[in-house]
């Protein structure tokens, strides 16, 4: 008998070592990972999503989403699903947007199409391309170039002499998420970030 | 995040924000030098690669830097971190070692590579101390040791490996068919993640469960599914192999 409970006791704490421990280590929050307080998510009449592309498995042929209010969407795809925006499923990349129709077949969501967005840029912006950057960068000494991401994937990479001001930050402050940038009020602005997001 | 953040820009009165949409994937894509932050390099779970000869690194290097002289590198194959995911930073005082280095880390596997291109000046520009003397040098025997800290739902190789001896936690590989039957870990239960949905009521509520694959990536759907579900679950974010005898490597 109490060798019994002791074995149990063993296994409990095998249990709680590997459930609890491994949850109380402060873990990175990739965006990859940022859906994982996700809510159920049942979409049962919704017909289409709207979401970043947290995950593909090409030989599960499953697609996996994280939707803005940071639920998480999983669909199949097929043969048959239409893609718009992209050539192959294969050419697609983590946290792009994309939007995907679907239909539920036995419970499951089955892709009818995909379609990569591309970023449509607000009134009074430009957008610039890789090599106008690289020379004005050379040649312009107002340019000032910003990186929107988070300030940990800052501190990982960034083009050299960018500053990080992380959107994030700035939708925060509000409209006091002027003052992060009024003092740049005489530069030429350049703002970049993992790409269309 | 870049075009809206331009929006604001605008609408605060800075004049013709100009947006890189296509952002630094692009910009690393095209060969357009990168660079980390300085306290990154001091403190971030990276491996900073020094490439100069030995002798210039005993004149003075960045203190928690490995020394492989950029010549050395092609054959250091397995002195370098068993995980092709770890963060590799390289630098040198030539660009050109900086930029050949990047591509053999490439070849070998390395996902995570970063040329530091003007890393002693930047480091001794932020008023840090280089350390002279020898620099950290991994061998064969003693390769760099690198590993990665665990996301939500992640589980630890070493909980992962003591999980497939337990009754109370249920190993599901969530490979196909044709991946279990090449070789598996002792224990497991062969779910392919395309039909774990179909097959939930197999799944018992009352265990704990652990989704592992080849690499992570379907593992890490098929935790997010279970989660949903309701299970308690966790997924191995680690490549393996194994071997039709039981045996197996994690990395």
């Amino acid at each position: 008998m109490k060798k019994t409970f002791l074995k149990l006791g063993l296994v409990a704490l095998l249990v709680t070592n590997v459930f609890m421990v491994s949850e109380a280590v402060p873990g990175f929050s990739g965006v990859v990972f940022a859906a994982d307080a996700a809510k159920v998510v049942k979409p049962a009449d919704a017909q289409s999503v709207k979401g970043k592309i947290s995950n593909i498995s090409q030989k599960a042929k499953t697609i996996a989403l994280t939707l803005s209010d940071s639920s998480f969407f999983l669909a199949k795809f097929t043969d048959e699903t239409k893609l718009k925006g992209v050539e192959s499923i294969k050419s697609l990349n983590v946290e792009e947007p994309v939007i995907v129709g679907y239909s539920v077949v036995n419970g499951e969501n089955i892709a009818t199409s995909l379609e990569l967005i591309h970023a449509t840029l607000p009134a009074g912006t430009k957008e610039i391309k890789t090599k106008e950057l690289a020379e004005l960068l050379k040649s312009n000494k107002d340019l000032l170039v910003i990186d929107s991401r988070p300030s940990i994937k800052y501190d990982e990479s960034h083009i050299p002499g960018s500053i990080s001001v992380p959107y994030a930050q700035i939708v925060k402050m509000g409209d006091d998420g002027a003052k992060l940038l009024e003092k740049y009020k005489d530069r030429q602005l350049v703002f970049y970030c993992g790409g269309s997001t | 995040m870049s075009p809206n953040s331009a929006g604001l820009a605008v609408k605060w009165g800075h004049k013709n924000p100009l947006v890189y949409v296509e952002g630094l994937p692009a910009w690393k894509k095209s060969g357009n030098p990168i660079s980390p932050s300085i306290d990154y390099v001091a403190n971030g779970n990276i491996v900073l690669v020094d490439l100069r000869s030995t002798a210039e690194v005993q004149k003075g290097h960045i203190p928690r830097a490995y020394s492989i002289p950029f010549g050395e590198l092609e054959d250091a194959e397995d002195a370098l971190p068993k995980s092709l995911g770890a963060p590799i930073y390289v630098y040198s005082d030539k660009d050109a070692e900086v930029n050949a280095a990047r591509k053999i880390l490439a070849e070998l596997g390395y996902k995570n590579i970063v040329g530091f291109h003007g890393a002693l000046d930047a480091w001794t520009g932020a008023g840090k101390p280089l350390q002279k003397g020898p620099a950290l040098t991994a061998t064969d025997e003693t390769p760099i040791n690198w590993q990665k800290k665990l996301g939500p739902g992640e589980i630890s190789i070493t909980d992962f490996t003591k999980s497939l001896k337990s009754d109370l936690i249920l190993v599901i590989d969530a490979r196909t068919p044709v991946e279990f039957e090449s070789g598996h870990f002792p224990g497991s239960v062969s779910i392919p993640l395309e039909q774990m949905k179909a097959r939930i009521n197999e799944i018992p509520k009352d265990k704990f469960i652990v989704v592992h694959c080849a690499t992570g990536g379907r593992g890490e759907i098929g935790y997010r599914m279970l989660k949903e579900e309701g299970y308690s679950v966790k997924f191995l974010n680690a490549e393996c192999e194994c071997s039709t005898t039981g045996s197996f490597e994690i990395w």
